[in-house]
């Protein structure tokens, strides 16, 4: 989520990445843009929400409330290479040093004596703060974020499946009344009704149901797109772009999810993409090997990817912001709201929760004709990992080689480049054989 | 001194579940459960005549099964019950079920599902996870009272009989009878005139999770009696919380320095007996009620919501200091301390912090800083 740069200037460890689409760097510059104006609403009166990015923000788009994602923001303070200052400022409050980091960034800018030094000037002054229980540290750290800026704080809660359901990605669209128990829908609409009449109430908005039907049709074109960018990714040998290119321009709407904005920049990228295919343009030339990044983008270090390319022929085409933007989102049902819960009940599944996340990871890599697979564990998040011994194993049963990688992708105090790039450069060589 | 009796020492086997008693009772048909989470309503699984047993730790075991299921950011205690688990000692358990009290049994009941089904070979018991939720709202309780009529109906499933009304008022009965017993007895580890150590109280509970209600019941109500007459001890009131302790080392640590562990939050100590159930309403919402609205361990609850248990529970039990005991990737707890340690120091309680802890025995140097401790609180006599 940063903005282009000079890599060539950037210090070991913290290059930006080198972007080829147009659509990519269109949707970098927004985010500034976006926020800017985002800041001159809120200094015009507007409320301000922050979120986590498992709490359904179409409700707040529907109520024109704007928000700010909590993960975003790491991503944005980690690319800006201000994550080492904000989690120095946890720590000498009292916080351990190895606590989680990807969602405690937005905390430490609440902390921070001089605010108007984050990226942008930093976080403007929010209104409410809303959060899902899908980790135990969520609560804590929503609600020391809440009281620091004297807000009110909802947290919505989280149940557990007790069915394995087969080929999730193959029901989610359109059935997913089979997919997830009614019980657990039930539930998170009765939270998203409580949720809707404390923003109402908090904010002073109101809910518009027409405007959340266009919202949800939105989103779902959205969806469409990216289904069909990935599709088209996963057979075309070589690979028109990489996830260099992807994952913002995938990410940055997904934050606009359910806006115009976000569906063009989505038909655009499919489109980008198409034409570089039809011309037989590749991202890497050279492309001998393709590779998944399963895990959290390492946001402090996108041009990371781009050594082995150049290196080794090997691309990185596949990572989950693209997979799961094509199959994890679309949804289809006559009740709007019943329709949204069933984005999000399973989505902590989905993501985190073997075999749900190892049997898709395993689809997708086939789809996408994957040779190797480099996974990112963060040993300061439990809930991010999501059963690496069950998705090693998924792989190399399915013979796709992996290598687990150990590293926090926002805090770029632990880590070590060289060893990094030794490692994966091992995997290359002795694993997959390139040289 | 501390008690010793033959009473005591049938509690403090039990604390350890028997395998003749498990022997006895599967020859007769009945199903024995395992239980992981300090949510799983115990009543009704005694109104089933099913026993429920808690899966301990191992504290002075290995681990290397269980880690290579496991990611780095797992909390050691539930690693070593993971270990037990994948281990095979627990392969005699009819069932194992989970309920939602914190992160990381969620993600270890996914992992021992993962393993059932893609590594069918392995000794996991068929599982269950009891989902219960703890936002204090009136749409949880509902959402809680759906699930606790579903968990029934399953266990009904499992032993092929109803489980009425009566049943669950009697199994009600039963386990307020043990808990007002435990609630007695844990007043004589506090002033004015302790007469039970920490360590024996700590056991004493956790014999409530390991052995079969109604002889429990029995030989706690002895052990009460005797414990009345026993002498008074002497030493530092401290209260202990943070990570779980299902084993007896740091309190042992602790009272060998000089203290006795007049109380407790953690989820295997006095918080595990302390809310009774409503005999008066009808079963299900004071099942339900008991559990839910009862104070949250720290994986469910919010900072404000633990400074403010953690201050009622210290002067309740009339502690003079507090330690806090923290294993290492245990996170939630991480995240209450700084607040709750300038609460307690606002009223002038000594605070120690043991943090990055492992599991099982306590380091030298947290020894050392135990004791350190003790000696600097007013009456300490290491």
């Amino acid at each position: 989520m940063t903005e282009p740069s000079n890599a060539s200037t950037a210090k070991p460890g913290t290059r930006a990445s080198v972007k080829k689409l147009k659509t990519a760097a269109r949707a970098t510059a927004y985010q500034k843009e976006w926020f800017l104006g985002l800041k001159e609403r809120v200094a015009a009166g507007e409320p301000l929400a922050i979120v986590n990015a498992d709490v359904p923000q179409e409700i707040l788009r529907a109520m024109d409330i704007p928000y700010v994602v909590n993960q975003w923001w790491s991503a944005v303070c980690s690319a800006k290479q201000m994550a080492p200052y904000y989690l120095g400022l946890l720590n000498s409050c009292g916080y351990r040093q190895d606590l989680c980091r990807y969602c405690s960034l937005a905390l430490a800018t609440a902390i921070d004596p001089e605010p108007e030094k984050g990226p942008w000037g930093g976080l403007p002054k929010l209104s409410v703060a809303i959060t899902r229980l899908t980790c135990d540290s969520q609560a804590k750290i929503f609600e020391l974020l809440a009281r620091e800026y004297g807000v009110p704080f909802y947290p919505m809660e989280n149940t557990v499946p007790l069915q394995i359901p087969d080929e999730w990605w193959t029901k989610a669209r359109r059935n997913w009344e089979q997919l997830f128990e009614p019980h657990r829908l039930d539930l998170m609409v009765e939270d998203f009704k409580g949720l809707i009449r404390f923003l109402e109430t908090n904010t002073g908005k109101t809910f518009s149901e027409t405007r959340f039907k266009e919202i949800m049709n939105l989103v779902n074109q959205q969806a469409e797109f990216n289904k069909k960018t990935r599709d088209l990714i996963a057979r075309t040998i070589p690979a028109p772009v990489s996830i260099t290119d992807t994952v913002q321009t995938v990410m940055v709407p997904q934050w606009q999810r359910g806006t115009e904005w976000a569906v063009d920049i989505a038909r655009s990228l499919y489109e980008e993409v198409s034409e570089l295919a039809e011309r037989g343009e590749a991202a890497n030339p050279n492309e001998r090997i393709r590779l998944a990044w399963v895990g959290r983008g390492l946001w402090f270090n996108l041009g990371f990817y781009q050594h082995f390319e150049e290196k080794y022929g090997a691309s990185f085409i596949w990572s989950i912001y693209l997979g799961l933007a094509a199959d994890a989102y679309a949804r289809y049902g006559d009740d709007s709201l019943r329709t949204l819960a069933s984005r999000f009940v399973g989505m902590e599944d989905m993501l985190h929760m073997p075999p749900w996340n190892s049997d898709w990871y395993v689809k997708e890599a086939k789809l996408n004709q994957i040779d190797g697979v480099v996974h990112l564990i963060s040993d300061s998040c439990t809930q991010g990992a999501g059963g690496t011994y069950f998705i090693k194993k998924a792989f190399e049963d399915a013979g796709i080689p992996v290598l687990q990688l150990r590293a926090d992708p926002v805090d770029a105090r632990s880590w070590d480049d060289s060893a990094m790039i030794e490692e994966l450069e091992r995997f290359l060589e002795e694993r997959i054989n390139v040289r | 001194m501390t008690i010793k009796s033959n009473v005591y020492e049938t509690l403090e086997q039990a604390y350890r579940y028997d395998e003749n008693t498990v022997s006895e009772w599967k020859k007769q048909n009945r199903l024995v459960v395992g239980c992981i989470g300090s949510d799983v309503p115990e009543e009704v699984l005694i109104a089933a005549d099913v026993w429920p047993v808690q899966v301990f730790g191992n504290p002075i075991g290995g681990t290397a099964l269980a880690e290579q299921y496991l990611e780095k950011g797992f909390d050691p205690f539930t690693i070593s019950q993971f270990e037990q688990i994948v281990a095979g000692h627990y392969k005699w358990l009819d069932r194992l079920l989970f309920s939602n009290s914190s992160d990381a049994v969620i993600r270890a009941y996914y992992y021992l599902r993962a393993i059932r089904k893609m590594e069918p070979h392995m000794p996991v018991p068929p599982l269950y996870f009891f989902d219960f939720l703890h936002t204090p709202f009136r749409m949880s309780g509902m959402y809680n009272r759906d699930r606790l009529k579903a968990f029934i109906r399953e266990v009904e499933g499992w032993t092929g009989k109803e489980i009425d009304t009566r049943k669950l008022r009697e199994a009600v009965r039963l386990c307020n009878r043990t808990r007002t017993l435990l609630h007695e007895l844990n007043l004589l580890r506090q002033l004015p005139a302790p007469k039970l150590s920490g360590t024996q109280m700590l056991k004493a509970i956790g014999a409530s999770m390991s052995m079969p209600r109604e002889p429990y019941a029995e030989w706690l109500a002895a052990f009460l009696e005797e414990a009345k007459a026993g002498d008074r001890l002497e030493g530092v009131p401290v209260f202990v919380t943070g990570s779980p302790q299902d084993h007896s080392l740091l309190y042992e640590a602790i009272e060998g320095c000089g203290g006795i562990v007049a109380g407790e939050d953690h989820e295997m100590g006095f918080r595990h007996v302390q809310d009774l159930v409503d005999e008066q309403v009808d079963p299900i919402d004071g099942i339900v009620d008991r559990y839910h609205l009862r104070s949250p361990v720290s994986g469910q609850a919010t900072v404000s919501r633990r400074v403010q248990d953690l201050m009622n529970a210290v002067e309740q039990s009339n502690t003079q200091a507090v330690v806090f005991y923290v294993h290492e990737k245990h996170d939630a707890i991480s995240w209450d301390y700084p607040s709750q340690r300038q609460a307690l120091e606002e009223k002038g309680i000594p605070v120690l912090l043991l943090e990055d802890q492992p599991y099982g025995p306590i380091t030298a140097e947290a020894k050392g800083q135990i004791k350190a401790f003790m000696k600097s609180v007013k009456g300490g006599r290491a």
